[in-house]
């Protein structure tokens, strides 16, 4: 029987280089700082944290417990049929059964339980296409604290569900760019129609926590590796649940959350020679915010108005913005500092999709699977194929489902003409 | 000039970070001597442009310095006091590496620590060690507080005079980040095959007394001293040092 795991997993610890530190940048105040300010305490503890194993506390585990982990890893043996696949296997760890539908949650309740530990009143945050904003409102709900989220305006236009349920929770929910901030207003000027990003959302809840921070704390979705942390709770979970060791491991990413969690347990035991010595390592990522695969490795901002430390990592850039596309999620200029060295060092692959291909392999993963996949997860599933495909007899893949589709009904009916 | 064993033992050393020639030439060693008989080693950093890893007080020392790079360096060729050791960016060097540790030598320090060797410039570590031995310098590694366990083991193996640990995101600003934890797991990993000092956001006798019960061999005072200096001259930097000496000896 799998249960919570007691702890979490801190790949810093065992990564072949070290980490670059964050920096302030040449001119203005400490970032770093300001830090102090924006985050809860114990998070920005756990951002420089030398501890491998870090304790899960036990009311954050009870939360886990509650809103239903371990969640589970199967095995998609419809997919493997409709592919004409000869003995290569795919298995799928599914996050889409939390009640924020994606696995946002792992952190969110972590992060809403250290910002109340601090006297915070008021969680704070950015999301796009709503999977983190629903997340931290079911997380402020669950620890009765006010929430406040930045919506990326072309989201919050093309994706009023999620919304819709954020304010069910009790969530006041702004359109980003907003005129709340100062940056919102800026870029509001410039154009009225501006679809937004995940920087600036971000850049207009930091400083809309900053005018309080006393009774506000900012809750960052990505990037951050204490969000990586927390998230290895997939990772440990589906080690504890898989059959057989996978030679394929496939995860999207959009600030590489979703692709730590799921694969750095497995990636620390590869590093540490305890397991996973053969397997694969890839990361998915949309062609519309291609850092991995196009982006520089620099240090840049991880917010687009640059109040936050500068942190090395694969960018696009922080004034990037990306088109919008269904896959909001994956809508970032930057990837973690930690899943940067990966890829850097070869230790993790990556490849780019399109939008129209990964919603093609959506719709047959829903046709053999029963199960309606995030666009987001989508990518995964259309690296899934496209390996599986390619694989010989013997060969095990698996990968993250990080979240169902069942609020991206807008996202299948454009893209695959279904009315 | 007075030479400290830095090493493994129950004594935990004072160290001074100075960034040279701040705020002038002259103040700057009218400060070594004043403070000679208080501190066991010199932390001196090389003045630059890019101060990329350090907090806002030792940057302002930086961009204030009244030399820079090289010049710098010159006026510490006989007037450095005790045992110091130099800080430069690798960043500044990497191109003419092999004239600038010769230049350390010259002017008689004991070892080189380049903060931003082990994370931009990762592939030099063994050209850096083998580059300061040629020189009689002592090679010194910073490593951080999220440092991989392995590559620490790999560090100590390469004998420094020192592994450098720092506590905070950088020099002078104090995170609420739980130090003692990591000192722990850096101490373990490194035992007392290697003196382990560390530094960043130091400023009080408490700190100072937490840390010698954590065993480290060395302390670095940097930022604190320099608020210190900038409030109210040497004197006030002077009775910081003793305060801070005073807890390290009860």
């Amino acid at each position: 029987m799998v249960t919570v795991p007691s702890h979490w997993y801190n790949i810093a610890a065992d990564l072949p280089i070290p980490l670059p530190p964050v920096r302030d940048p040449d001119t203005g105040p400490s970032r770093i700082e300001l830090l102090t300010k924006i985050l809860p305490s114990v998070l920005i503890d756990q951002e420089f944290s030398g501890e491998r194993w870090i304790p899960i506390p036990d009311e954050v585990r009870r939360m886990y417990e509650k809103v239903g982990r371990p969640t589970p890893y199967r095995r998609a043996e419809n997919l493997e049929r409709a592919l004409g696949l000869k003995d290569v296997h795919i298995y799928y760890k599914f996050e889409g059964v939390l009640p924020s539908g994606s696995h946002k949650l792992n952190t969110a309740l972590a992060q809403a339980y250290y910002a109340k530990q601090d006297g915070a009143e008021e969680v704070v945050t950015e999301t796009s296409a709503g999977q983190w904003g629903l997340a931290t409102s079911i997380a402020a709900a669950l620890f009765g604290m006010r929430c406040t989220i930045f919506m990326t305006r072309a989201s919050y236009r093309s994706k009023p569900q999620r919304r819709i349920l954020m304010q069910v929770l009790g969530a006041t929910v702004h359109p980003s760019p907003s005129e709340l901030t100062e940056i919102g207003r800026k870029l509001l000027e410039q154009d009225r129609e501006h679809p937004g990003s995940l920087g600036i959302a971000i850049s207009e809840a930091v400083e809309y926590v900053l005018k309080e921070p006393e009774k506000r704390r900012y809750l960052p979705g990505s990037v951050m590796e204490f969000v990586l942390i927390h998230q290895t709770v997939i990772g440990l979970e589906a080690i504890e649940q898989m059959p057989e060791q996978p030679d394929i491991v496939i995860a999207c990413v959009g600030g590489g959350s979703n692709f730590g969690g799921f694969t750095y347990p497995m990636i620390g035991m590869k590093l540490r020679e305890e397991g996973f010595e053969k397997t694969r390592f890839i990361a998915v990522e949309s062609k519309a915010a291609p850092k991995l695969t196009s982006g520089r490795y620099m240090y840049d901002h991880p917010d687009t108005s640059g109040i936050l430390p500068l942190i090395k990592m694969y960018t696009l850039g922080k004034d990037f913005v990306p088109p919008p596309i269904h896959a909001a999620g994956l809508r970032y200029h930057g990837a973690a500092p930690s899943l940067s060295i990966l890829v850097k060092l070869g230790i993790v692959e990556a490849v780019a999709y399109e939008q129209e291909e990964v919603m093609k392999a959506a719709q047959l993963f829903a046709r053999c699977e029963g199960i309606i996949p995030a666009p987001e997860s989508a990518h995964a599933i259309k690296a899934v194929i496209d390996v599986a495909r390619k694989s010989s007899p013997g060969t095990v893949i698996a990968f993250n489902l990080s979240g169902h589709g069942l609020l991206d009904t807008d996202a299948y009916s454009k893209v695959l003409g279904i009315q | 000039m007075v030479h400290v064993p830095i090493n493994v033992s129950s004594c935990t050393k004072l160290i001074l970070y100075l960034t040279a020639t701040y705020p002038s030439t002259a103040t700057f060693l009218n400060i070594l001597e004043t403070v000679s008989s208080i501190v066991d080693l010199f932390e001196i950093g090389v003045p630059t442009n890019n101060p990329k890893y350090d907090g806002p007080t030792v940057r302002m020392t930086h961009r204030a310095a009244e030399l820079k790079g090289m010049e710098a360096l010159d006026v510490l060729k006989g007037n450095v006091p005790r045992d110091f050791v130099i800080m430069a960016y690798m960043e500044d060097h990497v191109d003419k590496l092999e004239l600038f540790l010769k230049k350390c030598a010259e002017v008689g320090a004991r070892g080189v620590l380049m903060p931003d060797l082990l994370f931009d410039y990762y592939e030099m570590v063994e050209k850096f060690v083998n580059e300061c031995r040629k020189f009689g310098l002592e090679p010194c590694f910073f490593i951080s507080s999220k440092f991989p366990y392995r590559e620490v083991e790999r560090l100590v193996e390469l004998r420094p005079l020192f592994i450098y640990l720092g506590l905070q995101a950088c020099s002078g600003v104090r995170l609420p980040i739980f130090i003692e934890r990591n000192v722990k797991i850096y101490r373990n990993i490194i035992g007392d095959r290697c003196p382990l000092i560390v530094g960043f956001a130091i400023k009080s006798p408490d700190d100072v007394k937490l840390l010698k019960r954590l065993r480290v061999d060395g302390i670095v005072i940097g930022s604190a001293f320099i608020k210190e200096l900038s409030r109210c001259g040497i004197e006030c930097g002077l009775k910081l040092l003793e305060s801070l000496k005073r807890a390290l000896v009860e």
